[in-house]
């Protein structure tokens, strides 16, 4: 009887630890299809109205204000923090792709309108994946560690109970 | 980055900022000055000039000159870029949890240090050299846990220095601060240096300010320089924050 309930546990368990990696799994690669969708759009600024004579806003280079946010959210983002909110589990991945971290406003004086809009944007776009993916990194090891501890004690009770067998016959 | 400062270092500078009832109106923290920022990263170096102001309630205008003009104004609520040259305005709308936008070597130079921490950090170590303050605190946050500790030190005219450390020791962010001059009641200092550190402890960011012409902001009499005011026909922007 008791055997049963066990199994029955563990199976439950294992379903779970299912539905955990198949969410993880789809939080990864639904990031990974946008990437090749937002290189192909481009932030064109929108009409100047009624700018003055001569003036044409400054040329910016958006392959360096694009790498420019990524680099200083993979440099701001802390993993280590957010490896820890994803042992939350689902709850923990969620917060980490919707927590959108801002750069510091220092960041963003005395560069052009078309820098702050690209820069900006790279900057959480990165930023929101580098927090899932440690999030998402923390919910495997966790969940890995939880089926561990899980197995281990069903082994224990498992092989407890055939000895109390054994000892009977 | 160190996730709390932000917040924190805000809600110090509105503290001090702030002219509450039964306080001299004096105490209240409001300047202007003109400012050099030069910043040093893996990109290089640049420089940003211009001016700005703090305004009691906590607000911080910026009239950038060079090199591109720009006007930014920092609240509480609402962080508003604006390109006058363009007529054009980004608006980002704060809202919690996220920290109210900061200048934050600055307002780490006219804030007390201890201020600028969560409520229910210790105080690790308090000691005399030299004529100056040292302090060691841990920091905790509102659930209890650790974040890592800061360490300041200060004269009698203000903090010396800052630094935040992470829970391995790592350092995340250390302010330095010289050439204090009084502003009303207020001790600010006209050269600040700010480095940045990365995660893992690199150097990421270097930023050094110098300030000049400081002097009390009198928001009778001057114009609210650099507060990004927009027009009727400005071009208005949300920018995601």
């Amino acid at each position: 009887m008791s055997r049963s309930i066990g199994f029955r546990g563990f199976r439950k368990r294992i379903s779970t630890s299912a539905i955990v990696a198949i969410v993880s799994g789809a939080l990864i690669l639904v990031p990974l299809l946008q990437r090749p969708v937002l290189a192909q759009q481009s932030w064109a600024p929108p009409p100047a109205g009624q700018p003055a004579p001569g003036y044409a806003p400054p040329p910016v280079d958006a392959g360096r204000a694009s790498a420019e946010g990524v680099q200083d959210a993979d440099a701001d983002i802390n993993g280590t923090l957010w490896f820890f909110v994803g042992c939350l589990g689902v709850i923990g991945i969620a917060i980490a792709y919707f927590a959108e971290p801002s750069p510091p406003p220092a960041r963003l004086m005395g560069k052009s309108a078309e820098y702050v809009a690209i820069y900006t944007g790279a900057y959480k776009t990165e930023g929101k994946s580098v927090q899932g993916r440690h999030a998402i990194y923390g919910c495997l090891v966790g969940t890995g560690l939880i089926v561990a501890v899980y197995v281990v004690f069903f082994l224990v009770i498992f092989k407890t109970a055939n000895d109390n067998m054994t000892a009977l016959q | 980055m160190v996730g709390w400062w932000g917040a924190s270092i805000a809600a110090a500078l509105a503290t001090v900022s702030s002219v509450t009832p039964g306080t001299r109106v004096g105490a209240a923290l409001a300047l202007s000055a003109d400012f050099v920022l030069k910043t040093t990263d893996a990109q290089g170096t640049e420089t940003v000039t211009g001016a700005l102001s703090f305004i009691p309630g906590g607000d911080v205008c910026v009239a950038v000159k060079t090199p591109n003009l720009q006007e930014m104004h920092l609240s509480v609520r609402e962080l508003v870029i604006y390109y006058p040259e363009r007529d054009l305005a980004f608006v980002a709308n704060v809202v919690p949890p996220h920290a109210p936008p900061m200048l934050d070597a600055l307002a780490a130079g006219v804030a007390d240090p201890a201020s600028t921490l969560p409520a229910q950090s210790k105080l690790l170590e308090r000691k005399r050299a030299n004529g100056n303050l040292l302090t060691r605190w841990r920091v905790i946050d509102g659930t209890g846990q650790a974040l890592g500790e800061m360490r300041s030190a200060e004269s009698r005219e203000g903090a010396l220095s800052v630094e935040l450390d992470d829970k391995a020791g790592k350092p995340q962010r250390r302010f330095s601060f010289g050439d204090r001059v009084r502003v009303g009641a207020r001790s600010v200092p006209r050269a600040i240096g700010a480095e940045y550190f990365s995660a893992g402890g690199a150097r990421q960011r270097q930023e050094q300010w110098t300030l000049a012409n400081v002097t009390r902001f009198d928001q009778r009499g001057a114009a609210l320089i650099g507060c990004a005011h927009l027009g009727p026909h400005t071009k208005v922007q949300e920018l995601q924050w």
